[in-house]
């Protein structure tokens, strides 16, 4: 706050103290239950995850403290170190074909033609379904003796394929199955920025005799980047975290070859009943989670107001001239 | 946030206001003592996996039916018991009655999951007539802490029908391994619908369930006294897994073997195309006999000869948790009288957890029954710390290690190459 030398009259400077603490104090009450929810419900855990991550913590009995011993047994790890370059190969596989599929969904259903209510509303319905459920539903399509699927592929005379028989078929099959589950929503997310494209600037390129190419990679895709970019956090986090799919689908298999890093912390706090080892390979996570959203967010920034500069380039630097 | 405040009665204010939200939070997750009000019967809780509790719903239905104490079972699925049990016993929310499968025993009394047994069991007139691995696996430093619950116990279970077709005399028991994989063999010459040895092939726990007897039975061991240290990759152990190698590279084993992990398992067995199936003693409760299938049983042998079997199943004791052992006890103790393991468990074709019953009126009028109660004095339970988290457990070393070998190139090299896995998970 700017103080004033003016010496002004104690009363005044009182009464305006007095005001600013009153509205502080109501910002405060405001902002109090939220709060209280954030400590309780996400501080304190997270504090309690890293006081863990520092003790040997049985499932019943009193912890001990023995840092940096659970960090330094990750590294002696196999099951999470293989997991981890699964879980990246997982990672860049999703987000490729979540982006790509979402927005083909959402190209086709942005205009606004009879009947697309229908389609938009078929391709978002899967996300009602929970993943846990999904994965127990496609657990089902894929079991050759009493799914659906192995029929359907022998009445168009295709072999059967071993859906989780093979570690390249469980991965394509969870694949596929997180694809149906997700791809609606991020079609979603997709139409709400290709909706708040102005309609002049579609205009003014078909004027300039751009093709449909042309639009999609010149305006279309620079001007969808914040979206792209919220998209990009969220399936690169959940992915990263990656757990119901493989855990129900399956379980790991075959021999290990689907082993995320979530199943991994899962398993040394509900198999082996080691909490410290758990909690530490979830403090690893989150610094890697936080670190890869930061770079993201940077990255993105950047290029954001540099592409908005490309495009807005003239406008800003006409501006800029008035100012002056 | 301290700054925020700046006066004393604002920070009780904030204090207040925390610790109160707090209150509300935790009074949701009390719980409720299980006690019913005076004069009225007690409820216990009961766990029980979903691969043996049919038998245990037998015994609870039984018993709710003449008792007081009423017993409330819940099943939760077999491949997530040792997880739910371990997120409930963090939060000290364990059940009553807590049935296991017999081998997380030693790892669930380190944990000190269970209370104490040891004066009420000695107390039983027939204490020694217990299943012994049962109560090996359950005992520690001369402490008992469970009882047995149910016996699932390793054989072969053959379709004579199939075995005729084929020209072999159903009746003559098998000499050696080497003669099953013939026999194998020339049942699924018989024609391509039809599979010569089905087993579970994708899940560790059923392999080792159903592979170490053939060990045993060669002179050989799977795991070192201790059951700290794996002997699998011994000349013994590496024999067996040749020959089912051999079975599964000529077809007489069946592809879908390598993805059976255990839940179809007697459903293939049922439909009278299979000619030997290693499985448990629960084909001849789940597994109904028709015209294509009539169900023989032989005992697993060892490469050239000798026979064995797992004596698996579940055993069954007082949780940490349990706010009235002495109901809980009630029920554990009939069902171990006569009353429940003749009149419910033979009656229904069930192996009895008593050595001194498994000759009664029922039983002697099934001869597969007899010959499974011959087969359980030769039966072993090995006991290990680790053992659910090395081979129960999906992502643990055994199971790559056992399909490796099973369906791979070379049995030998797939064991040897993962001894260091297997021994770091049962010594750590």
């Amino acid at each position: 706050m700017p103080s004033s030398t003016a010496a002004p009259e104690r009363s005044t400077t009182d009464r305006a103290r007095a005001r600013r603490r009153r509205e502080a104090t109501a910002g405060w009450l405001y902002a109090l239950p939220s709060a209280v929810i954030i400590v309780i419900l996400f501080l304190v855990p997270l504090g309690l995850a890293f006081w863990m991550s520092l003790n040997d913590w049985p499932l019943i009995g009193r912890p001990e403290f023995n840092a940096p011993d659970n960090y330094a047994a990750i590294g002696q790890n196999q099951l999470f170190l293989d997991s981890v370059g699964f879980t990246l190969k997982y990672t860049v596989v999703t987000t490729v074909i979540y982006l790509v599929i979402g927005l083909a969904l959402a190209l086709l259903v942005q205009n606004a033609r009879p009947g697309v209510g229908f389609f938009r509303t078929a391709f978002l319905l899967p996300s009602a379904v929970g993943l846990a459920s999904a994965s127990l539903l496609f657990y089902a399509l894929y079991n050759n003796d009493y799914g659906p699927l192995g029929d359907i592929f022998g009445f168009f005379g295709l072999p059967v394929p071993d859906f989780l028989g093979t570690p390249d078929n469980a991965f394509a099959s969870t694949v596929v199955m997180v694809t149906w589950r997700f791809a609606g929503f991020n079609m979603i997310i997709l139409l709400t920025g290709l909706q708040a494209i102005p309609v002049e600037v579609y205009e003014a390129a078909r004027a300039d005799g751009a093709n449909w190419w042309q639009i999609l990679r010149q305006i279309t895709l620079p001007l969808l980047k914040p979206t792209i970019a919220l998209i990009l956090v969220l399936t690169i986090t959940g992915s990263i975290l990656a757990f119901e799919p493989f855990y129900v689908l399956t379980a790991g298999g075959p021999s290990n070859s689907t082993v995320t890093m979530v199943i991994t912390m899962f398993r040394e706090a509900f198999s082996l009943y080691d909490l410290g080892s758990a909690a530490a390979i979830a403090m690893v996570l989150l610094v890697a989670l936080v670190a890869i959203n930061a770079l993201q967010l940077a990255l993105f920034r950047d290029r954001d107001t540099a592409g908005r500069r490309r495009f807005f380039g003239r406008r800003a630097a006409i501006t800029e001239e008035e100012r002056r | 946030m301290a700054s925020t405040y700046r006066s004393p009665r604002r920070a009780v204010a904030w204090g207040g206001a925390l610790a109160a939200s707090a209150l509300l939070l935790t009074a949701c997750g009390a719980s409720t003592p299980e006690e019913g009000a005076d004069g009225e019967p007690a409820t216990v809780t009961m766990w029980a996996r979903a691969s043996t509790a049919s038998q245990s719903q037998l015994l609870v239905d039984a018993f709710n039916a003449e008792h007081e104490t009423q017993i409330d079972l819940t099943v939760v699925p077999t491949d997530n018991y040792l997880q739910k049990v371990g997120v409930a016993a963090g939060a000290d929310e364990l059940p009553c009655v807590l049935a296991s499968d017999v081998v997380y025993m030693p790892n669930f009394v380190r944990q000190n999951l269970f209370l104490d047994v040891t004066d009420r069991v000695e107390a039983l007139e027939f204490a020694d007539a217990l299943v012994p691995g049962h109560m090996d696996l359950g005992t520690e430093d001369g402490v008992i802490y469970s009882v047995p619950h149910t016996i699932g116990m390793s054989a072969i279970f053959q379709n004579d029908v199939l075995l005729e077709r084929a020209g072999i005399d159903p009746s003559a028991e098998l000499g050696s391994l080497r003669e099953l994989a013939d026999n194998a063999a020339a049942v699924a010459a018989l024609g391509p619908e039809f599979s010569g040895l089905y087993y579970t092939g994708n899940n560790a726990g059923s392999i080792s369930f159903t592979h170490f007897p053939a060990i045993w039975a060669s002179g050989g061991e799977a795991l070192s006294e201790d059951g700290t240290e794996s002997l699998l990759s011994s000349d013994e152990s590496v024999e067996v897994f040749e020959i089912f190698n051999e079975m599964f590279v000529s077809g007489a084993t069946p592809d879908s073997v390598r993805n059976e992990s255990g839940a179809t398992r007697n459903d293939v067995f049922a439909t009278g195309n299979v000619g030997y199936v290693l499985a448990s003693n629960s084909v001849l409760e789940a597994v109904a006999e028709n015209e294509a299938l009539t169900i023989g049983v032989q005992g697993i042998p060892g490469v050239d000869g000798g026979v064995s079997t797992y004596v698996g199943g579940d055993v069954v004791g007082i949780s940490s948790s349990c706010d009235t052992p002495d109901a809980a006890w009630e029920f554990l103790e009939w069902t171990l009288g006569e009353e429940a393991q003749v009149d419910v468990f033979a009656q229904n074709n069930i192996l009895s957890v008593r050595t001194d019953l498994a000759d009664n009126e029922f039983s002697a009028e099934d001869p597969r029954v007899v010959r499974l109660g011959e087969l359980l004095a030769d039966g072993r339970t090995p006991k290990a710390l680790n053992y659910g988290q090395t081979f129960n457990d999906p992502n643990g070393p055994a199971l790559t290690a056992f399909r490796e070998a099973l369906f791979g190139s070379d049995a030998r090299a797939a064991l040897e190459a993962s001894d260091d896995a297997i021994n770091s998970s049962l010594a750590n």
